[in-house]
């Protein structure tokens, strides 16, 4: 009998559960197929243990962010059924006036509840595993692997993760309705229809005042948000920006109607004008208490689209790379760091060490080829090319010498940093070889020239005051000046991010010079290209290194496969590598991105849209005396959508403003730094909202439409 | 026309007589036997069965009866609000039976004033909007609304309830911005149901002298339904519906409201009797 009259309840309010119950069936689904990520491994050939890693740190990632989404979703829900159980006031009213017992009344609230949600899990669950199976072909263009063949994949642990999850949420609901239904008096339940909303007018002047301290409150805001340029989120200026955009928010939403409504009775011809004087009171009616909603919907918004913009441009920023970062097989990178001179004087913890490794380089004349292949390295095995290139500090020249560094438009500190980085200077036979290598034509800087190789988009700027300079450079007691206008780009190594900037390519015999007064290389690339294919070349340089330099116990414990060391090898890096994890970042990053992106906009979107669709129905009475006095459906129509709109358009302008500063700020900081352009994300930033923020509207207003006219022609 | 329908004032003397009106007036409304058939197969109820009567433009009629007469029926189908099953409606000459439901808007717009039970006005709107909306609807320029509606306001007396809510108005002054609201669009003919049904008795009174008012000096037809013998007394000429049909008509003529309503009073006891022997 409960769960009959449950049940017939749920179908009767159907059109007020549609969009929510939809939104529930894409969260569960979205929730699901993220979490099941893991487990597609299995669709690929995973060459090495990288690739695999990167699955699963993906999941795990997933898996972290999972936990807030959740959240998220539970506020959903929570609050949908706030809204629909306090409109059923009247209905549990009548329940008790016939005589059902109260306890009675919070289970038929439960009964559906529960139902509601097993429906929505269900079916949800399915349409989840239905995305998860396109979600592979993603994975796949996304890691740029093929997948070998397909098979259908079923995540138990996401499944159980998703049940539990949507479990606990609506047990935590179930409890609150319970609740709520049995602190109901019945003369409250039965009143709470003929009770008249009191209009609560704000003065227009306090509104109009409030107002425009809510826009200067938002200004200062965006002004700490650029200063702070959104690098250093710890900065107490990051903190006091995200204070102040929610409190100005709110406080914008809180002052907007007031003083809209205060413009717009102002201008007659506006107001008086069909049903606009209707419809703005229809909007200000409720205003006065959903601003806080639309504080907290324009926030989710504003986090939605910065997340998901920010999240394609960073994953531009690691496609862009890759070409430029594989030009070698591999490259082992030997970091000596200590400037020779300065030995004596550093920390006795390292002093040992570092004479050791320097005397050991010396020994060997720094060259690593050479090294390696006396411990054993049979190079013809396997490699088609060897080539070193060393990076020397200039000794006593700092770029502050050559340029003025406040003008070359970075951060105060980074500048300063700059300042007194000493210049970095490559010897011009070490550079030819490599652009001879990459099929590059070779640079010439006679025996007093230079020219500038940059990567970093950060030293841009300087490389182009460097390559333009009038006076001349002196390095090692040699004048130099400048060769050539052009910067030059040539990779140096393997690489996930360039790092090289601004470096001066210069005669040997400078390098000579300052290797005679002492010096030793700041930094050796050995790039290597193999004979055979990049899996077995990878295979054959990591056995070669193992047993060139065998590694210690507490190195191979770390995971290394050789004893890792300032010279000759730190660390080596291969083009596989750095493809799997500009692949595995694309992927984290973009289904990160995705993932929370979506699921806050439907879920913004449906408070939204559950929201106008009761005030539609809570306003049927007054579209049927405006439809007695002659209004026509076109007429209602409109004003209906005018409604609508503004409720869905209020809060994304918002935070449309919030997410230029910020992706306007984050831009300038990162992605131009790195050389992306915030066009492409931009454009599918507009498209997803667009396309799922537009959708819920849309649907929105056909509902709301369609419980208007049945209740106007209910009446002929 | 041969068959009998209750008519308005024919004779031109009693037009000379009652000072509106003379010989061969166009009716405003004219309503031709009109049936009304709620139902199924099954169980058929005829709401109303062949009810005819016209009404000339300044008169105050009256449509009497007991529950379940057909006196609301009779009204929203003249309202336009509801359809009859067969018979026609003509309003100013235009029969309004089979027009489409986009030009019924419009007609209730252009012609129509209404007065509810429950005033019905809308509660996020202040009075002066209440009345203003009516006139918005209708595309009056926004010029036009404020002189419009302040003198109609000045007139039923509802000036000081302008800038109040409905929530902040009394039973009686929210009924006569309903008023206002239907008379501001300068309508054909006002429809009024049960106006008083939601007031005491003083405040009712009040409503009613405004209603009498608004025929007498702004020339409005009026056609009010009611059950209330005290209220109907201020019409000029009643209606009795009785199970569908038009049972009876009495007109005020030159006697005092106050005789009008004994002969009222005579006919509803008559009424009230003939239901009691049915039960």
């Amino acid at each position: 009998m409960r769960a009959k009259l449950a049940v017939r309840n749920i179908k009767r309010s159907f059109k007020d559960y549609a969009i929510y119950f939809i939104t529930l069936v894409f969260g569960v689904a979205v929730f699901y197929a993220f979490n099941s990520i893991q487990n597609q491994s299995v669709l690929f050939d995973l060459k090495d243990e990288a690739t695999e890693s990167i699955f699963i740190m993906t999941g795990q990632f997933l898996g972290i962010f999972s936990v807030f989404i959740a959240c998220v979703l539970g506020f959903l829900i929570i609050y949908a059924n706030r809204f629909l159980i306090r409109r059923r006031k009247h209905e549990f009213g009548i329940y008790l006036t016939l005589g059902m017992k109260p306890s009675t009344v919070s289970q038929i609230v439960l009964i559906e509840t529960l139902l509601v949600g097993i429906v929505s899990l269900a079916i949800g669950l399915a349409l989840g595993i239905a995305l998860s199976q396109g979600l592979s072909f993603l994975t796949a263009a996304l890691f740029s692997i093929p997948m070998v063949q397909y098979q259908f994949v079923f995540s138990g642990d996401a499944c159980m993760l998703t049940l539990i999850c949507f479990a606990v949420i609506y047990l935590i609901v179930a409890l609150f309705n319970t609740f709520t239904v049995s602190r109901y008096k019945l003369i409250d339940l039965l009143s709470a229809r003929a009770k008249n909303e009191k209009m609560k007018m704000r003065s227009p002047w306090a509104s109009l005042v409030l107002f425009v301290v809510s826009v200067a409150v938002l200004a200062v805001a965006y002004a700490l948000l650029v200063q702070n340029g959104l690098v250093m989120l710890d900065d107490p200026k990051f903190l006091w920006a995200t204070v102040l955009m929610v409190v100005g928010t709110t406080l914008f939403f809180y002052s907007l109607s007031g003083f809209a409504i205060a413009m717009l009775q102002r201008s007659k011809r506006v107001y008086y004008k069909g049903l606009n004087t209707f419809t703005v009171r229809q909007i200000a009616s409720k205003i006065n208490t959903a601003f806080v909603s639309l504080s907290v919907v324009c926030v989710m918004l504003f986090f939605s689209i910065t997340v998901f913009s920010c999240g394609m441009g960073m994953v531009e920023a690691f496609t862009s790379g890759v070409e430029d970062g594989t030009r070698y097989d591999a490259t082992l990178t030997a970091n000596v760091f200590w400037d020779s001179q300065n030995v004596e004087d550093m920390d006795p913890e390292y002093r040992e060490d570092a004479k050791r490794v320097i005397a050991l380089g010396r020994e060997n004349d720094f060259d690593i080829e050479t090294y390696l292949a006396s411990l054993g390295v049979d190079w013809d095995a396997f490699a088609e090319r060897v080539m070193q290139l060393d990076i020397y500090q200039a000794p006593d020249l700092m770029y502050g010498q050559l340029v003025d560094t406040s003008t070359l438009g970075l951060a105060e500190d980074r500048a300063a940093m700059v300042e007194t980085t000493p210049v970095q200077i490559i010897s011009a036979s070490q550079f030819n070889a490599l652009r001879e290598a990459t099929g590059e034509d070779p640079v010439d800087v006679g025996s007093n020239g230079y020219v500038v190789n940059n990567l970093a988009e950060s030293g841009s700027v300087l490389s182009d005051r460097l390559a333009q300079l009038d006076g001349d450079v002196t390095v090692g007691g040699v004048a130099l000046e400048s060769k050539s206008d052009r910067v030059y780009a040539q990779s140096l190594d393997v690489h996930s991010f360039a790092g090289d900037a601004a470096q001066l390519i210069v005669p040997d015999d400078v390098i000579a010079a300052v290797r005679d007064q002492g010096a030793v290389p700041y930094m050796s690339y050995l790039n290597i290209d193999y004979k055979a294919d990049r899996t077995e070349g990878d295979t054959a340089l990591m056995e070669a290194l193992g047993k060139a330099l065998p590694p210690d116990d507490q190195t191979a414990r770390n995971g290394f496969a050789y004893k890792s060391d300032s010279w000759p090898v730190s660390m080596t890096f291969t083009a596989q590598e750095v493809i799997a994890q500009s692949g595995g970042m694309r992927m984290l990053i973009t289904y990160l991105a995705l993932y929370i992106g979506f699921v806050f906009l439907i879920t913004t979107a449906a408070v939204l849209a559950i929201q106008q669709l009761s005030e539609a129905s809570d306003s049927i009475e007054r579209y049927r005396l405006l439809s007695k006095l002659g209004c026509d459906r076109p007429m209602i129509a409109r004003s209906l959508l005018a409604q609508v709109l503004i409720y869905f358009i209020a809060p994304l302008g918002l935070a449309v403003c919030h997410a230029v500063c910020a992706i306007g700020v984050t831009s300038t900081s990162l992605f131009t730094s790195v050389g992306v352009s915030i066009t492409g994300p931009t454009l599918m930033t507009v498209l997803l909202v667009v396309a799922v923020y537009g959708s819920y509207l849309l649907v929105t207003y056909g509902a709301a439409r369609g419980i208007i006219g049945q209740a106007i022609d209910s009446r002929r | 026309m041969a068959e009998a329908y209750a008519t308005p004032i024919s004779s031109s003397t009693e037009a000379a007589r009652t000072g509106q009106g003379f010989g061969g007036v166009q009716p405003i409304l004219s309503v031709r036997h009109i049936e009304k058939v709620y139902g199924t197969k099954d169980s058929i109820t005829h709401a109303l069965s062949g009810v005819s009567f016209d009404v000339v433009p300044g008169e105050f009629i009256g449509i009497m009866g007991p529950s379940g007469s057909g006196k609301t029926t009779l009204l929203n189908c003249v309202a336009t609000i509801d359809t009859v099953t067969s018979g026609h409606i003509l309003i100013g000459g235009r029969d309004i039976t089979n027009l489409r439901s986009r030009e019924l808007a419009r007609f209730r717009r252009d012609e129509l004033g209404f007065i509810f039970q429950d005033s019905n006005l809308l509660d996020t709107l202040n009075g002066f909007e209440n009345i203003s909306i009516a006139l918005s609807i209708k595309g009056i320029p926004a010029n036009q609304i404020s002189a419009k509606v302040n003198a109609i306001a000045e007139t039923l007396g509802v000036s000081d309830v302008l800038k109040k809510y409905p929530y902040q108005m009394s039973g009686g002054q929210k009924q006569r911005i309903a008023a206002a609201r239907a008379m501001a669009a300068d309508p054909k003919l006002v429809l009024a149901d049960e106006p008083t049904g939601a007031l005491d008795s003083r405040s009712a009174t009040i409503m009613l002298e405004t209603m009498e008012m608004m025929n007498a000096h702004l020339g409005a037809t009026i056609m009010m339904v009611t059950h209330d013998s005290y209220a109907a007394s201020f019409a000029k000429r009643i209606l009795f519906i009785k199970d569908g049909t038009v049972f009876n008509e009495i007109r005020r003529g030159d006697t005092s409201r106050k005789d009008f309503f004994g002969r009222i009073m005579e006919v509803v006891t008559f009424l009230g009797g003939d239901a009691g022997d049915a039960r």
